[in-house]
């Protein structure tokens, strides 16, 4: 009974992560916001375009 | 955020009168492959769209706004020059993120170039110099005279940059037909030259020794 129990307890686990894998997003590149890592190149585009820098700084959770 | 507010389609549109940076120094959450025409690519689980290349590179930007410690996340907002505007600190919905956007662009006065047209023009620019290379140089001069009809004081600089690019291999050609002893040879070269580089001036200027000829 105890093997049963641990046996679904795995299935349900590994379906919630498949579930959850599946449920992130994909995008290729030039479908989402267009990230740049490089601030001079960036401060050189947004002068040329005359457009505000939107600079976000996140981590891992 | 990333899973949600920066994948929302008005946060997207909106980013497009921005130049975005990111920054992000761990990779724990890992990439994936796709295949992108022939060509396969590690993407970021996180951002999905870029590598992790980019918003690990973009750490390097926190130190010119904040000095010691910053709550995570954090949103800065700069003039283009690159002078802050202002900070939010914490998480945002797509609405209060596009807020926000509305207000640094605000702050902001002038004509803007959206993204897509400024990706246009810079193709433009690429393809007119990889045709240039490959010798074909009727679709590199078509190609400037596309970017050249793209209206706006910020596509001025790579317009000009462009073209002198394509002027000077054209001169480049003008002078080794002008160099051709053989005036029928010469003749041959200078007509390709007026052909292949109008309507730009070194046509024009093949054209007039052209006519010497005549």
């Amino acid at each position: 009974m105890r093997h049963t129990i641990l046996a679904l307890a795995i299935v349900c686990a590994a379906a919630g992560a498949a579930h959850a894998q599946g449920k992130k997003k994909e995008m290729l590149p030039g479908q989402g916001i267009d990230w740049q890592g490089d601030w001079d190149a960036a401060v050189k585009e947004a002068t040329a375009r005359n457009v505000p820098i939107h600079f976000a700084v996140h981590k891992d959770n | 955020m990333s899973e949600t507010t920066f994948t929302d389609p008005k946060v997207i549109e909106a980013s497009k009168n921005f130049v975005n940076i990111i920054a992000h120094r761990e990779t724990g959450h890992g990439d994936h492959e796709v295949t992108v025409g022939k060509e396969k690519i590690k993407l970021c689980n996180e951002y999905y769209d870029i590598p992790c290349s980019v918003h690990t590179k973009g750490e390097s930007v926190v130190g010119k706004f904040f000095q010691g410690g910053l709550g995570t996340p954090s949103t800065v907002f700069a003039d283009p020059s690159g002078k802050e505007l202002f900070k939010v600190t914490g998480s945002m919905s797509a609405g209060e993120l596009i807020k926000k956007m509305n207000e640094a662009s605000g702050k902001v006065s002038g004509e803007k170039v959206h993204l897509t047209l400024w990706q246009t023009a810079a193709k433009l620019a690429a393809d007119s110099e990889t045709f240039l290379g490959k010798g074909d140089t009727k679709k590199a001069v078509d190609a400037v005279v596309k970017l050249g009809k793209m209206k706006g004081a910020a596509f001025k600089s790579l317009q000009e940059e462009t073209t002198t690019k394509v002027e000077d291999a054209g001169r480049k050609a003008l002078t080794e037909a002008l160099a051709l002893e053989n005036v029928e040879d010469k003749k041959k070269a200078l007509k390709k030259i007026v052909d292949e580089y109008k309507p730009l001036a070194v046509s024009n200027e093949a054209k007039k020794e052209l006519d010497k000829l005549k």
